[in-house]
């Protein structure tokens, strides 16, 4: 267990450098990303404009910067949100079984029946765009398949010896669920998590580039760059680049945390 | 201080009654035995004792009380106040009734956290002294252990301390020696009488090993499919068993001539 782990480290160190990026952004970046200049439109990469311009004589860097940023924030929002009902609703089904166990899980049966991305669309359009909305509709559509994951992690639990034992010492169910069996099915959750998190990069890329997303995101310039996939092919390299890296990076994470237990894969 | 009346245990998906009208009682200080082939219904009555019977697949009738309080029927949160701590309990498997991912000491105090407002270092030194109690070996280390790290005797011995540092008047054993070693499994006897002693602590002790309950037990209860056959001081059911299957599974004890003699002629 103890054992150097490649495949986190290269992933932690991926996600690091992105992290630091996306940090300094929010105080400096090489460029104000919305400054225009007509001189210095869809400039190639140079050491003065490490991605190139866009038509409007803007610098990629900068922008990617900005736009990395944004993507983070709403797939760490939509995994927070899809993660968290779908633990609670998971442990709950798990753990209780029984009659709540067959209506919810008919119920999260039926969302998974939808593409995401459509059910994604549906949600936007009920309410309306918007980063916040994205995020939310994006949370909504990620429950079904964090709570499939949370439940068969909980049921394997329910009955293993030492959860008998906490409850013969008299814990409540609430202490039996998130204190006794939760730190019990990370090693199944945590890649879980890592794998929600790299759909929902990709799901709110692919919203956006539909232009339901939010206009400062990497998808969204991404479907910018493909007007311009001749004339620029650099805006689309840097931009699905970045994106590559990131879900690399996290990829690597989950992978890592994978190995790290025994090798055995959820997916 | 435990009386059990009359009770009956189903289980929806299965056709005869675990349990079939069983009374039993447990004097204050007493150790009493429970005996049988498995599925005799023993641990349906014990867990029945316990409030461990999975309410909603089962049907189950008759009185538990404990110190007068009913506990069949109780609801759960009047069961909560009891589990822990007026009644241990020890399983069979030690090795699976640790949360791996929880230190020793922290599950030896889970009931004190439950059950009591003590602090910290109160409950830190409750813990201490329950592990020397079990006599094991440097507390303090074992306290910071995660359960790998222990051996199955340690082990049991640590949950033997979980379940007795609320000082329970009522302790609960199913098969608790058997996934030991015989040198070890007579240690753990001559705890438990220990801490019968000298808290005057009650039990109820479940096994198929005729030997380890002669050598604890002061009464001894027979069962057979769901039915208490025999009950009574254990050496008198010893020397002069009365029914059948209790004359048959004493006669079913290895010996050193006799070895694993069926009672066939195999």
């Amino acid at each position: 267990m103890k054992k150097s782990n490649g495949y986190l480290t290269a992933g932690c160190i991926i996600t690091a450098v992105l992290f630091a990026m996306i940090l300094l952004s929010a105080f400096w970046t090489p460029y104000d990303p919305s400054a225009m200049s007509g001189a210095e439109k869809l400039l190639p990469p140079s050491l003065a404009h490490w991605m190139g311009t866009d038509n409007f004589g803007r610098d990629i860097f900068s922008r990617v910067m900005k736009g990395a940023g944004t993507t983070l924030v709403i797939a760490l929002c939509t995994v927070a949100i899809g993660g968290g009902c779908g633990l609670i609703a998971g442990s709950l089904t798990g753990y209780f079984g029984g009659r709540v166990d067959a209506v919810l899980m008919r119920f999260n049966d039926a969302m998974t029946a939808f593409p995401s991305i459509l059910l994604g669309l549906v949600f936007v359009s009920v309410l309306g765009p918007g980063t916040y909305n994205v995020i939310l509709a994006l949370g909504i559509v990620f429950i079904p398949s964090f709570t499939r994951m949370a439940r068969s992690a909980y049921a394997a639990c329910r009955d293993v010896n030492y959860v008998k034992s906490a409850r013969l010492m008299g814990a409540s169910k609430t202490r039996i669920l998130y204190v006794h069996i939760l730190p019990n099915t990370l090693n199944v959750l945590l890649p879980a998590v890592t794998i929600g998190f790299n759909n929902a990069v990709l799901a709110e890329a692919s919203m956006s580039y539909l232009g339901i997303g939010s206009m400062s995101s990497l998808g969204y310039m991404l479907s910018e760059a493909q007007s311009m996939l001749y004339s620029a092919p650099w805006y689309a390299l840097g931009t699905g680049g970045v994106i590559v890296l990131m879900i690399f990076g996290v990829g690597l994470i989950g992978e890592g945390l994978q190995r790290r237990n025994g090798g055995q894969r959820y997916a | 201080m435990l009386e059990i009346r009359d009770l009956h245990v189903k289980f929806h998906n299965r056709d005869r009654e675990a349990v079939q009208g069983v009374s039993l009682t447990i004097h204050d200080g007493e150790i009493v035995g429970l005996v049988g082939e498995s599925g005799s219904g023993k641990s349906v009555t014990a867990m029945s004792v316990a409030g461990l019977l999975p309410r909603r697949q089962c049907s189950y009738s008759g009185e538990i009380l404990l110190d007068g309080t009913e506990l069949l029927h109780a609801d759960r949160s009047l069961l909560r106040t009891v589990q822990g701590r007026r009644i241990g309990v020890v399983f069979q498997e030690p090795m699976s009734c640790m949360d791996p991912l929880m230190k020793v000491g922290a599950q030896v105090e889970e009931t004190l956290l439950l059950h009591t407002k003590l602090d910290k270092s109160a409950r830190r030194a409750a813990a201490l002294e329950a592990l020397r109690d079990v006599e094991l070996p440097e507390p303090e280390t074992v306290y910071g252990k995660y359960p790998y790290e222990l051996s199955g005797g340690m082990l049991q011995r640590a949950m033997i301390a979980a379940a007795i540092v609320s000082r329970p008047g009522l302790l609960l054993l199913d098969e608790p020696t058997t996934a030991l070693d015989v040198t070890i499994q007579a240690q753990i006897l001559e705890l438990l009488k220990k801490l019968n002693r000298e808290y005057g602590m009650s039990m109820l002790f479940i096994s198929h090993n005729l030997n380890v309950v002669r050598k604890l037990c002061g009464r001894v209860a027979v069962m057979q499919r769901g039915r208490l056959v025999e009950e009574g001081p254990t050496e008198q059911v010893w020397t002069h068993p009365t029914h059948d299957y209790t004359k048959r599974l004493i006669a079913a004890i290895p010996t050193r001539d006799r070895k694993e003699d069926t009672g066939h002629g195999q």
